[in-house]
């Protein structure tokens, strides 16, 4: 079975091979079979890719522990969809699992775009066939997942697996990084796209038109998947942290920064053909970020510079990187000519220069993680010393970026494309901007005495206050002109523009999770070494220990602490957070007793047994659902925005026909 | 006298040492030289506050200990160090950043700043137009008041 994996990847490689000099050997000397030839051929790498994928996970479902692979990522008792997670949960099955992934895209792609594009299928296939053949180099010879154990060339197997690390076992990183390669992944297309028209000088933006739904799908994929991690990290690290700068995490957001600033610069160039260039360095840098995001978590690099070197993997991304970066450099500097902007600047108080602070904003964050990421490995390279950054180096410098942007999401989309008048400024601002100072206000009177969550709730209450006054407006036009309810108006309103009103409800995301990062200055801890009888007070809540007790299964150990829990003297229940102690992984992992609700987390971890005592961690984490409830309503804006307008919108570009140079010359023609 | 004292002093320091309590090893102040020395458990790339285990790994727990023990000892942060570099070293070693590391983002920053404000000038200061003068035939003329007023209409409905 493992032969024939092994065999289909190896002949995915070469029809890989095949798909790029056919395509392009096609479109240069005008013959389309063969382009037609190169787009079967994705479609037989993806048959292929998906052939050898079967085989893997059907060697990890069956507990087939010749193949070394399974043997060291799965156990046999573990569950049946943990073995199927375990597909991406090493590194050979997860840079098999990005091949699958871009075979299906690359698939879809050749399939939805049969009839149109005919001129720049051609280069799409022949770019998204380079990246495939790059994954298929390593899945084929560098690390292949169907290599098997052998004793003396013998081939072999092992009487159980090692198993997966048990706290990756659970819902949500099972689901996590599916996601994050989904959009990972996702954006090799709009590059390719945009590459296409770069080669061909195709006229027009038709490749944001073709893929802007790509785009935004694959910026969901990547949103949730970074909202997984860090709602993993919350509730399963045991102690309450849900950023924390590492570079892992790093890792999955820089290509979301780059993307998230491409997503609104796009619209400059849709709506007034400006920022061509721009688009272009901005789609190429977010693919390579991506790139560069599974390098970092799967070429050891993190760990340590000398991990790298000996990761066989490490040098092919680099190169493959720094070729991809030059040869893009190059396309974007040949064809400078043909990406000029169509219309000008006309006023600083504008949407389009609020396009301009929301890009400067998102790629200056992208570089300062990216620095902070980087910096730290090159300094080990060079003097062998490796720096301690912890997450206040980044809070420092993201905090206050991240308030800016929070503002500009609030000014930006109610600034006028061209112009904004001081009657518009006025209408749109008013209110709410008396209303922020009242909040803050409050909030400073309340006693609140942290800078930052102040004007971060202030600016919450201030972009709420114009979403809604956006969405209030409209919807009650609505409403009085065809006499229907108010929410029924709200709705007709989102679905005439869903991809405005999906924007806004995404925004409203961002907002809300704004307000769960305000509450964590507020977190209160306490730590306590406690018997049976004793009480830990945290916050308003006392936790009384009415039992510690302990078991035994054949995965684990476990030790529990019931905890009688009040609030302010009134009770309110009991808690039972535990510890586990999984024998094959020799590793203990925390089930976390969590107490949500709107205002605040009550969260216990059992840190450990000394002797009869329990070390039990209290803490109180204000505010913090709110984050999750953020992600819900991102991802609910998200999706409305890709449903289409129920009108279809046709805009006119604004273009210069005409310009008055003198004081008395007539307006030209 | 002066030996008993000291017995007795070192018997406190003992003692001391051998009941930390969680909170003790997780003080403020352990962390401060703990952000030196990074975990060697081999699953996490933090400092000794290893956030994969809640700070309980067989690694952390016994070197935060071994800091705080040091720390009632009255020896240094640069000693304590040294001595975990001499015990394991020099890869267990954080440095601290250097200021060349702390710019660098905010130098970006600044440039970005200035690249946006000069695309700015230079999108408006070439080419702007300049707006037609007062009691020009364009404000006059009914049929280009009725066009202006058509566009202002149309270019309304984009925002």
């Amino acid at each position: 079975m493992e032969n024939v994996g092994a065999l289909a990847l190896l002949l995915a490689f070469c029809i890989s091979l095949y798909a790029i000099v056919a395509s392009v050997t096609g479109r240069l000397k005008r013959k389309p079979f063969l382009t037609l030839s190169a787009e079967r051929a994705v479609l037989a790498v993806w048959l292929l890719v998906t052939t050898a994928s079967g085989i893997l996970i059907y060697g990890l479902l069956t507990s087939d522990y010749r193949l070394a692979y399974v043997a060291s990522h799965t156990n046999r008792d573990m569950t049946l969809y943990f073995k199927f997670a375990a597909w991406w949960g090493g590194q050979e099955g997860s840079l098999l699992f990005w091949s699958w992934l871009l075979s299906t895209y690359a698939a879809v792609v050749v399939f939805t775009t049969r009839r149109g594009h005919r001129n720049l299928l051609p280069w799409v296939v022949a770019i998204v066939s380079t990246v495939q053949l790059f994954f298929l180099t390593l899945n084929t010879f560098v690390v292949s997942p169907f290599q098997v154990l052998a004793v003396d060339k013998v081939v072999t197997s092992v009487a159980d697996g090692m198993g997966l690390n048990p706290l990756l076992q659970y819902w949500a990183m099972v689901i996590h990084p599916p996601f994050l390669y989904l959009g990972y992944v996702g954006f090799t297309i709009p590059f390719a796209f945009a590459m296409a028209s770069l080669i061909e000088k195709a006229p027009g933006e038709s490749w944001i038109h073709t893929t802007r739904r790509w785009t935004l799908v694959t910026w969901l994929f990547q949103s949730t998947g970074v909202a997984l991690g860090s709602a993993w990290a919350y509730h399963v690290l045991g102690w309450g942290g849900y950023w924390m700068w590492d570079p892992v995490e790093n890792a999955s957001v820089l290509p979301w920064l780059a993307g998230t600033a491409f997503l609104h610069s796009v619209m400059m160039q849709e709506k007034k053909g400006m920022m061509k260039v721009w688009n272009m360095v901005l789609i190429s840098a977010t693919f390579f970020l991506c790139i560069y995001g599974t390098f970092l978590t799967r070429s050891g690099i993190i760990s340590s510079v000398h991990a790298f070197a000996e990761s066989p993997i490490g040098k092919f991304f680099v190169v493959f990187l720094a070729v991809g970066i030059a040869a893009t450099i190059w396309l974007i500097l040949d064809r400078l000519d043909y990406l000029k902007s169509e219309a000008e600047l006309e006023s600083v108080i504008s949407r389009e220069s609020s396009f301009l602070f929301n890009n400067l904003i998102l790629l200056a964050s992208c570089f300062a993680v990216l620095w902070g990421t980087l910096f730290p490995v090159i300094t080990e390279k060079l003097t062998n010393e490796k720096i301690s950054l912890d997450a206040v180096w980044f809070n420092r410098l993201m905090v206050p970026i991240g308030i800016f942007l929070l503002l500009l999401t609030g000014v930006g989309p109610l600034f006028a494309w061209r112009r904004t008048s001081v009657d518009s400024l006025r209408k749109n601002f008013q209110w709410p901007g008396i209303g922020t100072l009242i909040v803050a206000a409050a909030l400073l009177l309340g006693g609140m005495r942290y800078p930052y969550s102040i004007i971060s709730l202030s600016l919450c209450f201030f972009v709420a206050a114009t979403i809604s006054m956006e969405f209030f407006r409209g919807a009650r036009a609505i409403s009085e002109k065809t006499h229907i309810g108010f929410v029924p108006a709200i709705i007709e309103l989102t679905h005439r523009n869903t991809r405005r009103y999906g924007g806004y409800l995404v925004h409203m995301g961002i907002v809300l999770m704004f307000i769960g990062y305000s509450g964590h200055p507020f977190n209160q801890t306490a730590i306590g070494e406690v018997d049976k009888g004793d009480s830990i007070q945290v916050g308003a809540y006392n936790l009384k220990v009415l039992d510690l007790t302990e078991g035994d299964t054949p995965n684990y150990e476990w030790e529990t602490a019931i905890l009688d829990v009040s609030k302010n003297g009134k009770p309110i229940g009991t808690l039972e957070p535990t510890r586990r102690f999984y024998k094959a992984a020799q590793q203990a992992t925390a089930i976390v007793a969590l107490r949500t609700g709107l205002n605040e987390d009550l969260y216990i971890n059992y840190a450990a047994r000394t002797g009869t005592k329990a070390t039990i961690q209290a803490y109180v984490f204000p505010l913090v659902d709110w984050i999750w409830i953020g992600v819900l309503v991102l991802i609910m804006g998200t999706l409305v925005a890709l449903v289409p307008s129920k009108v279809a919108r046709s805009y006119a570009r604004t273009e210069v026909v005409g310009v008055a140079k003198k004081k008395d010359a007539p307006v030209e023609a | 006298m002066h030996r008993l004292k000291r017995s007795l002093l070192l018997l406190v320091v003992a003692v001391a040492a051998m009941a930390q309590t969680e909170s003790q090893i997780q003080s403020e102040s352990v962390r401060r030289t703990g952000v030196h020395i990074a975990c060697q458990c081999g699953a996490c790339q933090e400092n000794v506050d290893c956030n994969m285990s809640s700070g309980q790994c067989h690694f952390c727990k016994p070197a935060r200990t071994k800091i705080f023990q040091m720390q009632q000892q009255g020896k240094s942060d640069a000693e304590i160090i040294a001595s975990f570099v001499q015990e394991y070293g020099q890869k267990i070693f954080r440095a601290d950043p250097n200021s060349f590391f702390w710019l660098v983002p905010y130098l970006a920053l600044g440039l970005g700043g200035v690249g946006v404000w000069m695309i700015v000038r230079r999108l408006r200061g070439t080419k702007s137009l300049t707006p037609a003068p007062a009691g020009h035939l364009v404000e006059d003329d009914p049929i280009y008041a009725r066009y202006r007023d058509q566009i202002e209409k149309d270019t309304e409905k984009l925002n």
